[in-house]
């Protein structure tokens, strides 16, 4: 056999081998299903989420297929998907874990409404008043502080006096403010002080020198390693750590008599216009905004504040009773275009 | 023309060019419509163009911090991934030599993980230098997102000098060695003619640090990729963020003609007369330590992620809930893996041809194919959304299968496998295929008797090369998934966010293992294929 002929079949069969073997592997590996479906396009985290589409196809036998997003895009991922697919959608239902996204793809035209009746103890304020959304069980911003780093009658009680506990800006943490809640936070703030006194105070953490991180997880991460003395974040990014056995504690700001409470961020359904199945969509929508799935949500972590009565004491916050912010989601919307502006000037460069 | 001159003419002209014309087709289009769209936008009254598109006060002085982050990562890393290339390739020790099978499993590593470990590591050497009363490392900004970049480039860097030396002929060499020192063969001799190597990795690594920001967002550097990002967030409009990228397009695509003008000049001849070394290169003391330092950084790189991991994925050894919960993204990612791999070689055959050949149309396939180099990922994820969505391309219904984030590897990985394959096209000892026309039946057997068989190495390479790169792909991915087919990408970036730093530290090391018994089965394979038979 010549040379050639005996590298022709050797390395041939190898490589066929080797390709058709990983195709049979990852064809085994990644399963297949048929019947009734839903898309479900979802910003809330992966592991909180999948149990319940789990629940959801045991208790309906409709299969759920999502989508996931992942911080490291930005959380924007989805969202960029959802308007390019606008013509041709793809998605059934978005569930976010914020509003002001789900806000945005109303005005993209990018939502159909959709009254559900499992929604009618939710209360006005968490619903698009024509139906294109509703909010449900909600996330806080929070404080995290590292209890080994910091004395608790040092800890800080409002934003106003962040920088005031003593510990250096630089080991004081908050994610970028153009994206996430970090961004919803920020147009919050916009709507409660004005648009100057927000701007000032952004400024002021930017100027004293307070770091300014990736995302909520970062924040976490680097006070729950010690990195970090504090940083704000989110409810269920912070008792992540509180969980993991990490030595912080979760402060809830501005909630004392007169103060204006932190911001609630809540969950939000909707439904994709031009859903390819708008049934299951809506059964599954209907299933969501149900009070045993936000009993659910609470009794897993991922949220904290129940728009209603569940029945349920959160896992979290037993039943202490949090303030929130009184400024309306519309008006938070309505301040992000000019705060996500402000703050790209402020923070990029 | 006879029937079999036909045959010919249809295999070794036609159907390449018929391949590229349908890559053009997947490739181009989506772009040309990105293009339109934007330029529709400012024909319709878009104000902001300009600014956009000469960015000026913050916006250029963020761009000019990301040209200068470019540079810092693109300069010494080349010049590291030369000095330990130098070394794998002369050194007569096996076990150095080996270190170059890690090369590809490390480039499978996502940057995150890598930043993910050094910031471990830097923290944990903090904490000892502050017991000692010292001043601490730099835990973020400008030189730390410079050295993790480059740590997480440096497999590339390696890889790409390791195929230009050895593609240099030790004859050249030692019959230079016998007339002057080795100090002098070093630098009138080898430094010369790897010129072409150096630049390839430069304008490689300039290219990929010009337009991912991942890394440095991870260390508190603002760069314009992410400038883009924020804007773009504002309004969601694709076409304001095309303009915005204008100004990067300006710097990345002369990157990318340096790119494949340096591809082209590659000194590399026939695999015949790359025999070992008679005896080692005697190095002068700086040369000598820049080597070794070289090494000890490509083995750190190695390591250091390695080592982290392992540690950290060591509490999640208890319960392998996140394994089984893995195994569909496992499976998920393999197919796209697989599918790029197979997607991408009959596109990277017709373009390395093509680009081979002494036609005038070859620059226009080194464009094309270098095209996507340039481009931010989540471009071409919008770019392929809009064409095989609603577009020109609706009708197959391909969209929402496993076949878009398979697409969008291949345009994003093409070019890697068209530089190994044309790398080892140009070692193909042309006088056998001569021989070969001479009397073959028809193209055909030439091309399945003679051809294939010598080039299956740099098939076999180039496929597990892209399959790796696909298998850690995210950014455009993120956007082509099917519903209900998550990668393993994808989940580690999902434990990540949770904070189950066990879980993504053990399915980094999975990945880092399935990658390294893909590099150590392609480093057998290539040691078995210069094996003569018995």
């Amino acid at each position: 056999m010549s040379r050639l002929a005996w590298r022709s079949n050797i390395l041939f069969n190898r490589f066929l081998l080797f390709f058709l073997s990983m195709l049979l592997l990852a064809t085994v590996l990644s399963g297949c299903g048929t019947g009734k479906s839903v898309v479900v396009y979802t910003a809330v985290d992966q592991v909180y989420s999948e149990q319940l589409f789990t629940q959801f196809t045991q208790e309906t036998g409709i299969r759920v297929l999502p989508v996931f997003d992942v911080e490291a895009a930005k959380t924007t991922g989805l969202i960029n998907r959802i308007i390019a697919e606008k013509e041709n959608p793809q998605a059934d239902v978005f569930w976010s874990n914020e509003f002001i996204q789900t806000i945005l793809l109303q005005e993209k035209g990018v939502l159909a409404p959709y009254v559900s009746a499992s929604a009618k103890d939710i209360p006005q304020a968490f619903k698009e008043e024509k139906g294109y959304w509703t909010g449900f069980g909600g996330r806080a911003r929070v404080l995290i502080i590292n209890r080994d780093k910091l004395s608790r009658d040092k800890y800080p009680t409002s934003l106003l006096n962040l920088l005031d506990s003593g510990v250096s800006p630089d080991q004081i943490g908050i994610a970028l403010p153009m994206f996430g809640t970090t961004a919803t936070h920020a147009a919050a703030l916009y709507a409660q002080w004005g648009p100057e006194a927000a701007l000032s105070w952004h400024g002021t953490l930017k100027e004293k020198g307070v770091r300014v991180l990736d995302g909520n997880s970062v924040v976490r991460d680097l006070v729950a390693s010690g990195e970090l003395i504090m940083g704000l974040t989110d409810t269920d990014d912070a008792y992540g750590a509180v969980n993991n056995g990490a030595p912080v504690d979760v402060v809830y700001l501005d909630q004392e008599e007169g103060g204006m409470g932190t911001l609630i961020n809540p969950n939000t359904a909707a439904l994709i216009a031009g859903a390819p199945h708008p049934e299951t969509a809506r059964l599954f929508i209907d299933w969501l905004l149900k009070p045993s799935t936000e009993a659910a949500l609470l009794k897993v972590g991922f949220i904290d504040l129940p728009c209603r009565d569940v029945g349920v004491q959160s896992l979290n916050l037993g039943d202490t009773v949090v303030k929130g912010m009184s400024v309306n989601l519309a008006a938070i919307y309505a301040n992000l275009e000019v705060s996500r502006t402000d703050m790209t000037e402020l923070f990029m460069k | 023309m006879t029937g079999g001159k036909k045959r010919n003419q249809i295999l070794r002209f036609h159907l390449p060019s018929g391949i590229l014309v349908l890559y053009t087709l997947l490739a181009g289009l989506p772009l040309l419509l990105l293009s339109v769209q934007a330029f529709t936008a400012v024909a319709g009254g878009e104000t902001e163009w300009r600014t956009l598109v000469f960015p000026q006060g913050r916006r250029l002085a963020l761009l000019l911090q990301t040209l200068g982050f470019a540079f810092s990562v693109a300069i010494p890393g080349t010049l590291i991934g030369f000095a330990g290339a130098a070394t794998l390739r002369f050194t007569r020790s096996r076990r150095i030599r080996h270190l170059s099978a890690f090369l590809i499993p490390s480039a499978a590593i996502p940057p995150h993980i890598h930043a993910m470990a050094w910031s471990v590591l830097v923290f944990w050497i903090n904490g000892l230098l502050k017991r000692s009363g010292l001043p601490p490392l730099q835990d973020q900004g400008f030189i730390i997102s410079v050295w993790v970049q480059m740590m997480a480039l440096l497999p590339f860097a390696f890889g790409i000098m390791l195929l230009t030396l050895s593609g240099i002929s030790n004859d050249l060499l030692e019959a230079s060695r016998v007339t002057a020192p080795d100090r002098r063969t070093i630098l009138r001799i080898l430094f010369p003619i790897a010129l072409p190597g150096l630049s390839t990795s430069f304008s490689f690594l300039f290219l990929v640090s010009l337009l991912d920001y991942s890394v440095p967002s991870l260390f508190q550097l603002n760069l314009y990729t992410l400038g883009i990002f924020s804007e773009y967030s504002i309004r969601y409009d694709a076409s304001h963020a095309f303009l915005m990228s204008v100004p990067l397009l300006f710097l990345s695509l002369p990157a990318a003609w340096l790119l494949q003008r340096s591809l082209r000049r590659l000194p590399l001849i026939p695999s015949g007369s790359g025999r070992e070394a008679r005896w080692p290169l005697r190095l002068p003391f700086w040369m000598h330590g820049l080597s070794c330092l070289s090494v000890l950084l490509l083995l750190l790189q190695l390591l250091v992620p390695l080592a982290v991991l392992a540690v950290q994925s060591l509490p999640a050894l208890s319960s392998m809930d996140w394994l089984t919960d893995s195994l569909p993204d496992m499976g998920i990612s393999l197919l796209i893996g697989v599918g790029t791999a197979f997607l991408t070689l009959p596109f990277a055959h017709a373009a390395a041809l093509s680009i081979d050949s002494r036609r005038h149309n070859r620059h226009a396939w080194w464009w094309l194919v270098m095209l996507p180099l340039a481009l931010p990922a989540p471009l071409i994820g919008i770019a392929l959304i809009h064409t095989w969505n609603a577009g020109a391309f609706s009708w197959t219904s391909l969209y929402n299968t496993l076949f878009m984030p398979i697409l969008a590897c291949t345009l994003r990985f093409l070019p890697f496998a068209v530089f190994l394959l044309l790398s080892f096209l140009k070692r193909v000892d042309r006088n056998l295929i001569g021989a070969a026309l001479i009397l073959q039946k028809n193209s055909l057997h030439t091309l399945f008797r003679i051809f294939l068989p010598m080039l299956s190495g740099a098939y076999l390479g180039a496929g597990l090369l892209v399959a790796v790169l696909a298998i850690g792909e995210l950014g455009a991915t993120l956007l082509l998934t099917p519903p209900g087919a998550g990668t393993l990408t994808l989940k580690i970036y999902n434990y990540l966010h949770y904070g189950s730093s066990e879980a993504v530290s053990g399915l980094c090391l999975l990945l880092y293992l399935i990658a390294l018994g893909i590099g150590l089965f392609l480093q057998k394979t290539a040691t078995s294929n210069n094996r003569r038979p018995a």
